[in-house]
């Protein structure tokens, strides 16, 4: 287990000083935001409000989930760590910057909202500001997104050229053939992707976020799963 | 010590050749603690199992001893050990290769003593 | 005591075979010298041995235990490849800070110590280092982890003459004072052929002789003279390497040297020699 942490240690140390940027930069629109809002209230014509920043974390943590393996493995190996190791030592790491990101995110919601108006994404979408819900709901949000980051860097780590570009294609093909099916029997398959999404987020079910989270939880799951497939005997390259 | 890594001899053989020599020309006297194998292994960067191999040949000659935790030692005697080894090769290393040479080159064996009394 | 046992591993690149069966012991605190011509398959060997790369077929143990996946026994080597694994953006520093965490008996201070003798400035990042210094950095860190077991791929790349010596001695220097297993591939076999104890020829992927260096270089020697006199002494003999200048030949026998016709030489007018580990080398590997 200490030999674990000590790459866990190694992961958090790599992607700290990309997230205090972030949260710099998001601290920093905020009180912009805030003295904006502040100077204009009185101005009836003007609205100023703006939702949630996590679309703009989700994202975040996609990247660094992009950013987590290549050269961190790389370095890992010039020590002998094994794969097995990396991997759960990664899978630590990565719940804990969910956590924290999670926690920033709704400690800012519940700031925000109380001097200017302000809703974040899981008020929004939800209803509620429920500050348990929100919590759950964005970090199982985020565990999904960095797993899928993660997921997608090994698979191009794996890949050889033809294959990246095979794979970096097939998706927008497959969109694409998608689409053009579509049109043809009357918009059933993106109707049913859309009715299978709300679902999956709990929308169809008087907006019952347990459910999205839930939802996250599963795909997290078995994206790591998918991970540990990848992981397994991969070898250096460049 | 000059190792010449090319040489016919292996490298072992002029290690412990090196330190006889040393022994005869009073560099280390006896009862004195001669080179150590690291000393030997760092300094002409050798494998410390050839350095080994050539102070153990002195060992066995009984030119040098171990003490144990401390080092390799010149033995009471050792120098007229080396002389009489020494003289016991001269004549193969060097009479007999200097008598095929003149027999090559013809030359006799008076005229031999001749040039080793100094006169032409 | 960390012996290593390589058992019929079989490496495929593609369809190229880069290790064909290929079986050794690696005696514990023993240097040996992984020697090959380029792409002859020493740092596929060495890269099998650390789980960089898994073979096709076959296993490796460290005392009796798989080293795949196996954190404990990879703990025990380390391992300097030619490629670097290092953050570019680190500073040699803080690899050193990181190398402690993984490598418990890393010494910070003799690594300080090696850079200062070598002159590599620790506050520079991984990236802002010449092939030399890169090198350099590497061997500090293998010299410095007090490993068990130190695998070094092509260590004196893009080294100068003064520090290859220098590079030589703190190994002789480490390795006197607590003697462990190294492994050094290398193309260049001349300087380090006395450094070694045992050599470990590989060719297209099959490994040609593991011998004591002594035994290797008393199993061939040179005969020269007179072209018709040298071909008459070799005749019915194995030899390689002919070398004609004019009427004047020598060639490399192979045989044992303790088996030399001095009579049949001193007949024939002709003299002995020993063979070079690098000639010996090239001529087995051509």
């Amino acid at each position: 287990m200490n030999n674990i942490l000590k790459v866990t240690k190694y992961q958090i140390k790599d992607m700290r000083n990309s997230l205090i940027v972030f949260y710099t930069v998001i601290i920093s629109i905020s009180i912009l935001m805030t003295i904006l809002s502040i100077r204009y209230s009185n101005n009836p014509d003007a609205n100023v409000g703006f939702g949630g920043f996590g679309l703009s974390s989700a994202i975040f943590i996609f990247i660094a989930g992009l950013n987590c393996f290549k050269s961190n493995f790389k370095f890992m190996q010039a020590y002998n760590v094994s794969r097995i190791r990396f991997y759960f030592a990664n899978i630590i790491a990565l719940i804990i910057m969910a956590v924290v990101m999670a926690f920033i995110d709704v400690s800012m919601n519940n700031i925000l909202k109380n001097v200017i108006p302000y809703q974040g994404i899981f008020e929004q979408l939800y209803k509620t500001s429920f500050i348990l819900g929100d919590i759950l709901w964005s970090f199982g949000l985020f565990m999904f997104f960095v797993s899928l980051g993660w997921l997608i860097t090994m698979i191009y780590y794996r890949s050889n050229k033809v294959m990246k570009t095979i794979v970096s294609i097939l998706p927008v093909v497959f969109i694409v053939l998608l689409s053009v099916m579509d049109n043809l029997i009357d918009f059933q398959i993106w109707n049913g992707i859309l009715h299978i999404f709300t679902k999956l987020l709990g929308f169809a079910d008087n907006l019952n976020y347990y459910i999205a989270i839930l939802s996250f939880g599963i795909s997290t799951i078995i994206i790591f799963g998918l991970c540990f497939l990848m992981i397994r005997k991969i070898p250096i390259r460049d | 010590m000059l190792l010449d890594f090319n040489s016919d001899k292996p490298i072992y053989i002029q290690i412990s050749e090196a330190i006889e020599d040393d022994i005869l020309k009073d560099i280390y006297k006896e009862e004195e603690q001669v080179i150590s194998t690291t000393e030997l292994s760092v300094s002409l960067k050798i494998n410390p199992a050839t350095a080994r191999k050539g102070l153990n040949l002195l060992v066995d000659d009984g030119i040098i001893y171990k003490k144990r935790g401390v080092g390799m030692f010149v033995c009471d005697g050792a120098k007229d050990k080396i002389l009489e080894k020494r003289k016991k090769s001269f004549y193969d290393n060097f009479i007999s290769s200097l008598l095929e040479e003149a027999s090559k080159l013809k030359i006799s064996k008076e005229e031999i003593i001749k040039m080793i009394e100094g006169g032409n | 005591m960390n012996s290593i046992e390589v058992k019929n591993i079989t490496k495929y690149y593609g369809n190229t075979k880069a290790l064909d069966d290929v079986s050794i012991t690696i005696e514990p605190n023993k240097i040996y010298g992984l020697l090959g011509r380029n792409g002859a398959g020493k740092t596929t060997l060495l890269n099998l041995l650390t789980n960089k790369i898994f073979p096709n077929k076959g296993n490796i143990t460290l005392d009796g235990e798989s080293i795949f996946e196996n954190d404990k026994a990879l703990n025990n080597i380390f391992y300097m490849m030619e490629k670097n694994l290092f953050p570019e953006t680190m500073k040699v520093k803080e690899v050193f800070k990181w190398t402690k965490e993984f490598y418990t008996s890393f010494d910070d201070d003799y690594a300080k110590s090696l850079s200062g003798k070598f002159g590599l400035n620790i506050n520079k990042k991984v990236k802002g280092l010449s092939t030399g210094y890169t090198s350099i950095f590497k061997a500090i860190l293998a010299l410095a982890s007090n490993a068990n077991v130190l695998l070094l791929d092509e260590p004196v790349l893009g080294l100068d003459a003064n520090h290859r010596d220098l590079l030589y001695k703190e190994l002789l220097t480490s390795y006197n004072e607590r003697p462990k297993t190294i492994i050094i591939s290398t193309h260049l076999i001349e300087e380090v052929s006395e450094v070694l104890e045992e050599a470990i020829i590989i060719k297209a992927g099959k490994i040609l002789a593991k011998k004591s260096v002594e035994e290797l270089l008393e199993s061939a020697y040179t005969v020269s003279g007179e072209a018709s006199n040298v071909d008459s002494y070799i005749s019915g003999k194995e030899y390689i390497g002919e070398e004609t200048m004019g009427r004047f030949k020598s060639v490399t026998v192979l045989e044992n040297s303790s088996k030399q016709n001095k009579e049949l030489a001193r007949k024939l007018d002709l003299e002995f020699s020993n063979v070079e580990l690098q000639k010996l080398f090239i001529n087995l590997t051509n």
